[in-house]
């Protein structure tokens, strides 16, 4: 056709092998860990001649979801407790992480990581459960922490999960208690029965508050779209909402920016980490999901020796739940209301006070006395 | 600030709407420009994420007008790498385009990475000041008829329009094909990069990852929907927009789930391709001699 000549056409093969060398080198994404040393493992994985670690020899990796490291909540929390681990036993290998984009890429990383020789493999996420299915039977010798997920039924699988219902509870009563003009939001990432315990929770918190409040409901579709997130609260605010309890990954990140330009008189409620230091008195407090602490966790057991599979639940009496210490805008809070959550914190640890987790047990919940 | 009646309701959902339709009529004009002049390009998300990141990048230390500038700049060096590819190596057009597309998923989350999230000391990625949303819901107000009147009342747009059906006759006609394609992608590039500059330095004043989240592909829609005219493209846009809008106000209100919401601008488009059935420009997509 065009009658490429052959130094043209060399010069097109130089181009496109430069323009898939860069394509490799992007989608290797950041921080490749460091070539592991040789260990006489198939590429199937089935070995058998690792020998059980422990100490600072550990190696220890995450795979993060679709949010990314940088997500400010959930997967950056999980990176916190494991840079906080390396801290605290100075592993020989410093941890490292695989960032996923899309639902086929976890299977690839968890099977990466588990080739790379690290020891403990953390994948961040109920949406990688699939792949731990398929990637965990193939290393024996490694083990696996999905968090907020179901873990196989395998000796090297553990699954750490969360009463979020709870924490939501205590920001649900502290936004009905706020909220001058009654009406609340709950924005969400993607639906489903994680969320739903979110958004079950805030809800039982904010009417035991208040009865008859309004809470609206919504989901952005993703947790990533960040302009979507931020015009969305723009819009509830403009019909009166005043608080918004944002837990859409970086689409909630756009929701407390929108409530930040507000300004006074309107709140939002951060989700996972203590997202208050981000808008400073602009952000009431945050719904605290402890995954560093369970990470955090399972990594010492691991380093002492002390690992088990299985599933661990945390709520607020394991620690895995709290509010923020709410830095900012405690002076803002009633000293009334900051009893009463303390109140409702110890309800809940004691098991006295049983927090819905989807639409049928919110119907029948009764808010109970304090 | 509530409760006059319908206009508490109304107003918000209008501005929600154009907020929510100025990327996508942006981007859409971009990809009529690079369409009409024959190329295909799938590379708008790509050219909105670069532009964005560009934008916060540039406008941290020399402000935000000239992070636009920068990120209008950057679309316009992404649309020449998808003219490059696609009319010198003759590579086709839908994998040049993905192609530009991983790079610039990857490549911003990269740089956002190392610049940023992992810099010592750790930066954020945003700008203290944004430009008002309202110079960018002017100009979507107003590029659409500008884009009609260069495409259909001038020369040169006639023969952006002439090369995107054949290459062969503005050659005879004694034009060079592959100057008006590069004109045409410059274009495209520009205003690709001018949508990712609204969002990252005027819709919210920060870059994260992929935060254009599907827009240039809705945008391509658009371009569809209203037959690779300015003006169809952007009121296609301005009803995926207004439906956007509409499935955010309804949620929560109405028992309708918002999965079936979302799926409107893509069953809108399948419709309007069963229904319109747009004639897209003959020589798009087409490998042809632009040269010489």
């Amino acid at each position: 056709m065009s009658g490429a000549t052959p130094e043209k056409g060399n010069f097109m093969r130089l181009l496109y092998g430069l323009l898939t060398a860069f394509l490799i080198v992007t989608l290797w994404g950041c921080e490749a860990p460091p070539p592991p040393e040789k260990r006489g493992e198939t590429p199937g994985g089935v070995s058998g001649s690792r020998p059980e670690v422990s100490g600072a020899a550990l190696r220890i990796a995450m795979v993060t979801d679709a949010g990314g490291i940088d997500d400010k909540s959930f997967n950056a929390s999980s990176w916190a407790g494991l840079t906080r681990a390396h801290e605290e036993f100075q592993f020989a290998m410093k941890p490292v992480f695989i960032e996923s984009r899309e639902q086929s890429d976890y299977e690839t990383n968890l099977t990466d990581l588990a080739l790379k020789g690290n020891h403990l493999i953390f994948a961040v996420g109920y949406l990688t459960e699939d792949a731990l299915k398929k990637v965990a039977p193939r290393f024996p010798d490694v083990k696996f922490a999905i968090i907020d997920g179901n873990a196989p039924d395998l000796p090297n699988c553990l699954a750490l999960k969360f009463r979020e219902q709870e924490g939501c509870f205590l920001a649900g009563y502290l936004a009905g208690k706020m909220s001058r003009t009654k009406k609340i939001a709950y924005v969400g990432g993607m639906e489903g029965a994680l969320m739903k315990r979110f958004e079950v929770g805030y809800i039982a918190g904010a009417r035991t508050a208040e009865p008859g409040i309004q809470v609206q409901v919504k989901y952005i579709g993703n947790w990533t779209d960040m302009p979507k997130g931020k015009d969305l609260a723009i819009l509830l605010m403009s019909q009166g909402v005043d608080i918004l309890f944002a837990a859409a990954g970086k689409g909630g990140e756009g929701v407390l920016r929108a409530v930040n330009e507000r300004g006074p008189g309107f709140y939002a409620i951060g989700v996972d980490a203590d997202q208050d230091y981000m808008f400073p008195g602009r952000v009431l407090t945050s719904m605290m999901k402890r995954v560093d602490n369970a990470v955090y966790e399972t990594v010492a057991d691991l380093y002492r020796g002390k690992w088990k599979p299985g599933e661990r639940v945390l709520g607020i009496r394991e620690g895995g739940l709290s509010l923020s210490p709410m830095k900012y805008t405690r002076k803002d809070v009633p000293p009334k209301v900051l009893e009463e959550i303390e109140k409702l914190t110890r309800m809940i640890a004691e098991g006295k006070l049983i927090v819905p987790t989807n639409d049928e047990e919110l119907a029948k919940f009764v808010a109970p006395k304090i | 600030m509530e409760s006059e009646g319908i206009s508490a309701i109304v107003v918000p959902l209008i501005l929600l709407t154009l907020r929510q339709t100025t990327p996508l009529v942006l981007a859409g004009l971009g990809g009529i420009f690079s369409e009409r002049v024959g190329v295909v390009n799938i590379a708008l998300e790509g050219m909105m994420l670069i532009g964005g990141f560009v934008g916060i990048w540039v406008g941290q230390s020399a402000g935000v007008l000239a992070g636009a500038l920068a990120a209008i700049l950057s679309g316009a060096l992404t649309g020449s790498l998808h003219l490059f590819m696609t009319q010198r190596l003759k590579m086709d057009h839908i994998i040049s385009g993905v192609a530009i597309n991983l790079l610039a998923l990857n490549g911003t989350t990269y740089l956002l990475r190392k610049l940023y999230v992992m810099a010592e000391p750790i930066r954020d990625a945003s700008v203290p000041t944004t430009i008002p949303v309202g110079y960018f819901i002017a100009l979507t107000l107003s590029l659409p008829f500008l884009a009609h009147f260069v495409l259909y009342k001038t020369a040169f747009g006639l023969r952006l329009r002439a090369v995107g059906e054949s290459a062969e006759s503005v050659r005879m006609a004694g034009l060079t094909p592959i100057r008006l394609r590069t004109a045409g992608l410059l274009i495209s590039g520009m205003l690709g990069g001018l949508a990712g500059a609204y969002l990252a330095l005027s819709q919210v004043g920060r870059f994260s990852d992929d935060m254009v989240s599907g827009r240039g592909f809705i945008a391509l829609a658009a371009v569809v929907c209203g037959r690779w005219t300015p003006l169809g493209a952007a009121l296609a846009a301005l009803i995926f927009g207004f439906f956007d809008a509409l499935q955010l106000q309804l949620q929560g209100v109405v028992n309708i789930p918002s999965q079936f919401l979302l799926m409107v601008p893509y069953v809108f488009t399948i419709l309007a391709a069963l229904v319109l059935r747009p004639t897209p420009p003959a020589a798009l997509g087409r490998e042809e001699e632009t040269e010489g």
